[in-house]
């Protein structure tokens, strides 16, 4: 059994983890275990016969106990998910040393680390050494996923819905981020480049998120010179946000789960990013620029709200070099074939 | 990049010939970091002379301190250079006792090294690299609870260590060209010996009795299925010269196997890695083990065939997996790590011996497809 991330982005860059797992001859009986309302990122391919979604409420360790797996791969890294696996009495436990579950693992990775403090290692790596502690070898960490057939034609009908004709090109855009306010690139900047990639390629814009982001998205909406679609709450699940970027000429992101979207469909990507450590995430960069503010002291915090208050990492971020960024994976003109 | 411009930077290469390949995104990243401090003279590569001549032509502002074969290296390593600045930080990309203590005694500020075999006194920055814990699945199914140091390709590790002066360093495959002057001199002896005519080289050398190369016999199947599938392509079977003989031996069974095959011996020609390197940039394809030219293979970006037989996989993970076909068996003694098989009869050497000849033959002519764009086109 292999116990998914629950964020988006990390699911995502587990993929190539769960394919090895789905592949591997030694593995009988595979189990993806993951949080129920991610499960429609998994559908439509190989992996799709293997999720289990955990429902609201559900008891993980009872779900433990039922399926009594020989073995459960955690690449989730609280404690809380070594103590379920190990209430579930899964006997062998495999995961990362990490937030003090070191003992109730039965095989550990223990992060490298450098004057007693660990070193950002990219999450996509850390799930590859996870992988080997249950004998999986992980010769690509570049994600991949597949478009349900049914995102699919269900993405076409909001698309016409919102004046896009089939084959037109257009900018995805995600402005906000689960993690927290401080990963969050202020609206008007985000509106500014959406008007200048307008100007410069024709390409509209189209903001999507999660339906908890429904302000953001409006907010960004507002400060738009250009028209832009802004994809229905009740339309943005998962799947169809999937198949959106999948379809999209160029991303514009915050730094959150769509980035890994794009990452699994080849889609460029521009990214900004604010309080994190470029390093957890230096992984399937091929088509993908990281925007960031350097020479700020303060950052890399990590913390979900700036703890100075002035949230410069952001803010500071220049839509300029947001559209350099675009330019150097578009090209200087004209749009992605 | 956070270190003392007033200062200067020895940077202490691998000796063995995979690990110093597999350095050469961080020699580039550093390099380009001072180069735009412009105080590219204030860097220093210190490795084997051999290797050393991989990076020529390249990193042309940065000093070269070639170590002796026998990889002896003092405190004078670290002395100050004529007209240059006191040597401030040693990056230390070895994992011996013997580097950390020859930059401990030069009384070198900074030493940046990994913290394994007791020498994470003498340096200090002491990276503690990533270690796996418990019932690891692999190791001669050996299941341990203490922990051991995970099996990594040395790049990731460079990588860290890097990270301790504020420099990022790319994951990507590494990348090496030989002189031009070299790459003429390769160029004019393939065009008087096969023409135009494309080939496989194949790395035919090893220790015998190594666990990790093929004898002359196991590696004939292979080739005279390889051969078969190919039949358009040389094969240029390429040795060092300590390893004539037994270069030699396969020659002579494959002439007797495949009277009329154009078959090339070349070790005369390859003796030194960057003649290797020439011959690896115009070859359609490689066969090896997991050995030293396999990473000259990658540094080329060539289609390869690796057969991995002793090691731990994890060891040798390629950055570009679409070019390299990963052969290995899953055996319960395997991966054992050990310079010799501890096994008799049937099962001696089998995770090299088992491979089905014709199968892998086959499997690395579909690798031919995978030929990128500017091999093809013979830059």
């Amino acid at each position: 059994m292999v116990r998914a991330p629950n964020w988006v982005g990390d699911l995502v860059m587990a993929t190539p983890v769960l394919h090895a797992a789905a592949r591997h001859p030694g593995v009988e009986r595979l189990t993806i275990l993951l949080r129920g309302h991610l499960a429609p990122l998994l559908s439509g391919g190989e992996l799709e016969p293997f999720v289990r979604g955990l429902g609201e409420g559900e008891s993980e360790a009872a779900l433990y106990r039922e399926l009594a797996p020989d073995g459960v791969l955690l690449l989730t890294n609280s404690f809380g998910a070594a103590r379920r696996a190990r209430a579930g009495g899964v006997p062998v436990r495999a995961g990362a040393a990490l937030s003090g579950r070191r003992w109730m693992l039965t095989r550990a990775l223990v992060p490298p680390r450098i004057d007693g403090r660990r070193v950002p290692v990219p999450t996509a790596r850390l799930h590859a050494d996870l992988a080997g502690l249950v004998g999986l070898e992980v010769p690509d960490l570049h994600p991949r996923l597949d478009v349900p057939a049914d995102a699919a034609a269900s993405l076409g009908r909001v698309l016409e819905g919102l004046e896009l004709a089939a084959g037109a090109g257009y900018v995805a855009c995600a402005p906000g981020a689960a993690f927290g306010a401080a990963k969050l690139w202020p609206p008007e900047h985000f509106a500014a480049a959406l008007d200048a990639l307008f100007e410069q390629r024709g390409l509209p814009g189209l903001l999507f998120g999660a339906p908890a982001e429904s302000a953001i998205l409006a907010a960004v909406a507002e400060h738009c010179e250009h028209p832009v679609r802004v994809v229905p709450e009740t339309e943005r699940s998962l799947g169809r946000s999937s198949a959106l970027v999948a379809g999209a000429q160029l991303l514009l992101v915050g730094d959150s789960g769509p980035r890994w979207l794009a990452a699994a469909f080849d889609v460029p990507c521009v990214s900004v990013m604010g309080p994190n450590f470029p390093e957890l995430t230096a992984t399937s960069l091929e088509h993908a620029r990281i925007v960031r503010h350097a020479g700020l002291d303060c950052a890399p915090c990590l913390e979900r709200c700036c703890p100075l208050g002035h949230h410069r990492c952001m803010r500071e971020l220049p839509v300029a070099a947001v559209l350099d960024a675009a330019s150097e994976l578009l090209g200087p003109c004209g749009v992605r074939a | 990049m956070n270190i003392d411009p007033a200062r200067g930077l020895v940077l202490r290469l691998p000796n063995p010939l995979g690990d110093f390949c597999s350095s050469e995104p961080l020699v580039d990243a550093l390099y380009e970091a001072f180069r735009a401090r412009g105080a590219e003279r204030e860097l220093a590569l210190a490795g084997p002379l051999g290797w050393l001549e991989l990076l020529s032509g390249r990193f042309a502002g940065a000093r070269r301190i070639a170590l002796p074969a026998s990889g002896a290296e003092g405190p004078r390593l670290y002395a100050r250079p004529a007209g240059g600045a006191p040597v401030g930080v040693a990056l230390l990309l070895p994992g011996s006792l013997r580097s950390a203590l020859a930059a401990f005694r030069a009384r070198v500020p900074r030493r940046i090294g990994v913290a394994r075999d007791g020498r994470g006194w003498l340096l200090t920055d002491a990276l503690r690299p990533a270690a796996e814990c418990g019932a690891a699945s692999r190791g001669n199914a050996a299941k341990r609870s203490w922990s051991r140091v995970l099996p990594q390709p040395p790049q990731r590790a460079y990588a860290d260590l890097a990270g301790r002066l504020g420099l990022g360093v790319s994951d990507r495959a590494p990348r090496l060209r030989p002189t031009a002057d070299v790459q003429a001199r390769v160029d004019a002896r393939l065009l008087s010996d096969v023409g135009e005519r494309p080939f496989v080289l194949v790395n035919a050398g090893g220790a015998p009795g190594s666990p990790k190369s093929l004898s002359p016999a196991e590696a004939e199947p292979l080739l005279a299925n390889l051969a078969r599938e190919l039949p358009e392509h040389a094969l240029l079977l390429a040795t060092a010269p300590a390893e004539l003989a037994r270069g030699a031996e396969l020659h002579e069974r494959l002439t007797r196997r495949l009277p009329g095959r154009a078959l090339l011996g070349f070790a005369d020609r390859a003796a030194l890695p960057a003649e290797l390197l020439a011959l690896a940039h115009r070859a359609a394809l490689g066969v090896t083990t997991d050995t030293g030219p396999l990473h000259l293979m990658r540094a080329a970006g060539l289609p390869r065939l690796c057969l991995i037989g002793p090691t731990d996989p994890r060891h040798s993970a390629a950055y570009d997996p679409e070019l390299e076909l990963r052969l290995r068996l899953e055996l319960p003694c395997s991966p054992c790590q050990r310079g010799r098989c501890p096994l008799e009869g049937p099962d001696e050497r089998r995770c090299l011996r088992g491979f089905d000849a014709q199968d892998a033959a086959a499997q690395a002519s579909a690798l031919l497809a995978c030929r990128p764009a500017e091999r093809a086109s013979g830059s």
